[in-house]
């Protein structure tokens, strides 16, 4: 599996989808830094408290419409690149080529992970290097609680990290949102057994975090809401049983997409 | 129907995959294209039906540029790749719905024609079920229900069984009898040579008459 | 002697194909449409159920379509996407999307041969997306007439508990702005008509509706009676006086008699009729339009993702170059004050933009490799 997995990778990077994908989130990333960071980089001590890097990029604010725009429709950016492979392989045949040589587990399981590792690139990626540029103008001050300045709740989600050691909050949010996006971009894979049609694939991941996005705001349950909960700068303060519970139906889509393919193992075949 | 080709060429991404095709084509007769795969077989099909426009040259049906005076010739039926159907429909249903669009198609017409290829116009299997021989038949169907006056047939037997090979055979044949172009690429050396009046072979897309 | 299947003109009988071959290829997407629909529309009647709050097939229909009023950039408010109308337009867009690029690519161009001339093949295709807009918008009405039916309501609230349903309140700049073109308008706004965000104390505004305006992207009351302490003693007892007796289906009545602020003498039936209805379809119509032709030149994928984010950014800038502020009831000029979203200028920059677009993609489709 080593060997296809090397394969599968490469499939899922090197591709016109994967630039297209990072170089919007890229240029959202440098919109917001010429609207947002660039015209305050003069005035950092202006105020009571300095301007810190911590509040002022992508991930760390909630009211500019780069952020919005990027934590909403970021599942369609994480599956263009590789959410449509699998639909892709059934159809043309290639996926016969492939599980025979393979087996159908190692097949699988190689694509899922290239599919997951693609879709958490293409959502990390972008956040990562507009905090990095965000630090080229601003200085990365520690939040200080109690100002107003900043976005997190002191007594929220990690909020105390926040506070005490704001880089390592930062680290473990990019990883969970790593994690969750990487999983969204998988509900495609569960999408692709029912439908062979890649754009419906494509956009399996989106509907899915819309659909949840429009039932928790509708339904006054913010928490479930993974456009909200998985912005660094919390929009909607998660919870740790929908975070729990939501993590656990991706996981569970997965597990289907390898059980239920099981059954169809002939399908493919 | 008179098809002339003057200097046609096509270029893709730098690749010249069409050089300086001259030819004149008439009805009532074959035009069999004998060539390796990728020598521009298939992009001079594409181009005769209108679908690809040429970087240079002109084609010219009964006097009329195709991309400029019209966009595709008229009564023209075509099977080029592996046909696409809606899935869920039947093969007469499929049939139906694209004779529709011309609208001078009576049912009866595209019941025969399904008959010729040796599919039951009655048959009420959605395409989804289908072999890859009954849906090459079925392209076949499509390509021949309106009576074309210019045939494209790109790889035609692909997919086809012994019978389905003379049954297409016995298509072609009434076909170029009842006046039409008939364009025909195969692989098959010897069906080429039985079936067309004037083979042109290619490589690397240079037409030259056999 | 055989029968002639269809008479007509090719293009005529291209759009009966697309009509079918389109509906065959969208049919399990309309499920979803249907789904969707019913879910904003019951939350809708839901939202609009309790006595002291107006409904009617007007009252839901502005619940859905109010959107947000402008938004101001502040480094401690947040920025929150109006559901019930993204979901609405986005589920649409979802719909349009993938047929016109898949009819011809699918079938090796089968049917774009058939049509004699390539820019009828697209012609044909605009009229589909025209026709699933206003099939779209149709089912809409529907599901509201239901939803207005079931309910049976009608009534009309006082206003403060009226602007938790309808949106946030008009931030205070934009109050003054309006006050001062007040002098210039027709007729005679009430000043409450622009002091829309003075909800009743807390006590007063029913649990769920609270939560509702909260998440809906409405500021909490709080923070709005802080805000607008001008706005909260605004409370028009005449409006509440008279109620109408429940039962008015289509709600107008309630209009008429000064619903959201809007006076009898501003909006007369055919103008709601042209705001409420005519201009969502409107929009709708040109970014399905323009969703179709970035679909054929990119992919289908790419086009939803780039419309839906021109839509986004209508929720952010309230210009009438993002043609989404048209659709958002609390953007237009008689309750924002903004001149220029307006119906005149919708329907002017709607026909000018998908005049373009069409004319743009028949030049573009007649150069366009099939392959």
């Amino acid at each position: 599996m080593g060997n296809y997995l090397k394969f599968e990778l490469d499939r899922a990077f090197r591709n016109r989808r994967m630039a297209a994908a990072l170089s919007v989130g890229f240029a959202l990333s440098l919109w917001h830094l010429r609207d947002y960071v660039l015209p305050v980089r003069g005035y950092v001590l202006s105020g009571d408290y300095p301007l810190s890097a911590f509040g002022k990029w992508m991930g760390g604010e909630n009211y500019s419409l780069q952020a919005a725009l990027y934590f909403m429709w970021i599942p369609i950016l994480c599956a263009l690149p590789h959410g449509g492979s699998f639909a892709f392989d059934c159809a043309g045949g290639y996926g016969n080529q492939a599980a025979t040589r393979l087996g159908w587990r190692a097949y699988l399981g190689a694509k899922y992970l290239a599919v997951f590792l693609s879709g958490a690139a293409v959502a990390v990626l972008p956040l990562a290097f507009d905090f990095l540029a965000t630090n080229l103008f601003l200085p990365a001050v520690r939040p200080q609680a109690g100002l107003g300045l900043f976005p997190i709740g002191a007594e929220g989600f990690l909020g105390d990290l926040y506070y005490a050691h704001p880089l390592l909050y930062l680290l473990v949010y990019l990883a969970m949102d790593g994690l969750f996006y990487g999983l969204f971009t998988t509900v495609s894979l569960f999408a692709s057994l029912w439908t062979r049609n890649r754009f419906a694939v494509l956009l399996a991941p989106v509907l899915a975090y819309l659909l949840l996005y429009g039932l928790g705001t509708t339904t006054g349950q913010l928490a479930a809401c993974p456009a909200g909960y998985l912005r660094p700068s919390q929009l909607f303060v998660p919870k740790l049983p929908w975070l729990l519970g939501e993590l656990a139906l991706l996981l569970a889509a997965g597990a289907a997409f390898f059980g239920f393919f099981r059954k169809a193992e002939r399908g493919l075949l | 129907m008179k098809i002339t080709i003057t200097h046609g060429s096509k270029e893709i991404h730098g690749a010249r995959v069409l050089k300086d095709v001259n030819m004149t084509l008439e009805s009532g007769a074959v035009y069999g294209f004998l060539g390796k795969n990728g020598s521009g077989k298939t992009m001079l099909m594409r181009a005769v039906c209108g679908l690809i426009g040429l970087t240079e040259g002109n084609i010219d049906v009964d006097g009329i540029t195709i991309g400029k005076g019209q966009d595709f010739p008229s009564k023209l039926g075509m099977l080029l790749e592996t046909p696409v159907f809606l899935p869920d429909r039947t093969g007469y249903g499929n049939l139906r719905l694209l004779a529709a669009i011309r609208g001078e198609t009576a049912p009866e017409e595209i019941m025969a024609a399904l008959e010729q290829t040796g599919l039951d116009p009655k048959d009420r299997r959605k395409v989804r079920k289908y072999s890859l021989g009954m849906r090459q038949r079925l392209g076949i169907a499509c390509a021949i229900m309106e009576s074309p006056g210019l045939l494209v047939l790109d790889e035609p037997f692909n997919g086809l069984d012994e019978d389905g090979c003379r049954l297409l055979r016995g298509i072609i044949g009434r076909q170029r009898e009842a006046g039409c172009l008939i364009l025909l690429a195969c692989h098959d050396r010897e069906e080429l040579e039985t079936l067309s009046d004037w083979i042109y072979r290619v490589e690397d897309g240079v037409f030259s008459q056999a | 002697m055989m029968k002639k299947h269809l008479s007509g003109s090719r293009l005529r009988t291209l759009i009966w194909y697309d009509l079918n071959y389109g509906y065959q290829s969208t049919r399990l997407k309309w499920l979803g449409v249907v789904l969707v629909q019913a879910y904003f529309v019951i939350l809708a009647c839901q939202c609009c159920f309790a006595p002291e709050t107006p409904g009617g097939m007007l009252g839901h229909l502005s619940f859905l379509f109010r959107g947000m009023p402008e938004y101001f950039v502040s480094e401690t408010g947040k920025f929150e996407l109006p559901v019930p109308w993204l979901m609405l337009n986005a589920c649409l867009l979802f719909l349009t999307a993938s047929y016109p690029a898949e009819d011809l690519t699918r079938s090796g161009g089968q049917a774009i041969v058939r049509a004699g001339r390539r820019r009828n093949w697209l012609l044909g295709k605009a009229a589909w997306v025209a026709c699933t807009v206003a099939a779209y918008y149709l089912l809409l009405a529907a599901a509201l007439a239901l939803g207005a039916l079931v309910t049976e309501s009608a009534g009309m609230g006082d206003l403060a508990t009226e602007s938790t349903i309808i949106g946030s309140p008009v931030p205070e700049r934009v109050a003054a702005e309006s006050s001062a073109k007040k002098s210039a308008m027709p007729g005679d706004l009430p000043a409450e008509s622009m002091a829309m965000g003075s909800p009743e104390p807390k006590s007063a505004v029913p649990e769920d509706l609270a939560a509702e305006s909260a998440v809906l992207g409405n500021p909490s009351p709080e923070r709005v009676a802080t805000e607008s302490p001008a706005r909260k003693s605004a409370a028009p007892e005449d409006l509440a006086a008279g109620a109408p007796a429940r039962g008015d289906f289509l709600g107008l009545r309630d209009f008429r008699d000064g619903l959201y602020g809007i006076s009898p003498e501003t909006l007369t039936g055919w103008e709601i009729f042209l705001r409420w209805w005519v201009q969502p379809v409107l929009v709708s119509l040109t970014l399905c339009l323009t969703e179709m032709m970035l679909s054929l030149a990119l992919e289908p994928a790419m086009a939803l993702f780039l419309t839906l984010g021109y839509l986004t950014a209508s929720v952010f800038w309230a210009s009438p170059g993002f043609l989404g502020n048209f659709s958002m009831l609390l953007r237009q000029d008689f309750l924002s004050g903004n001149p220029a979203i307006c119906f005149r200028n919708c329907l002017m920059l709607c026909g000018l933009w998908n005049a373009v677009v069409l004319l743009f993609g028949m030049r573009w489709i007649r150069r366009k490799d099939i392959f």
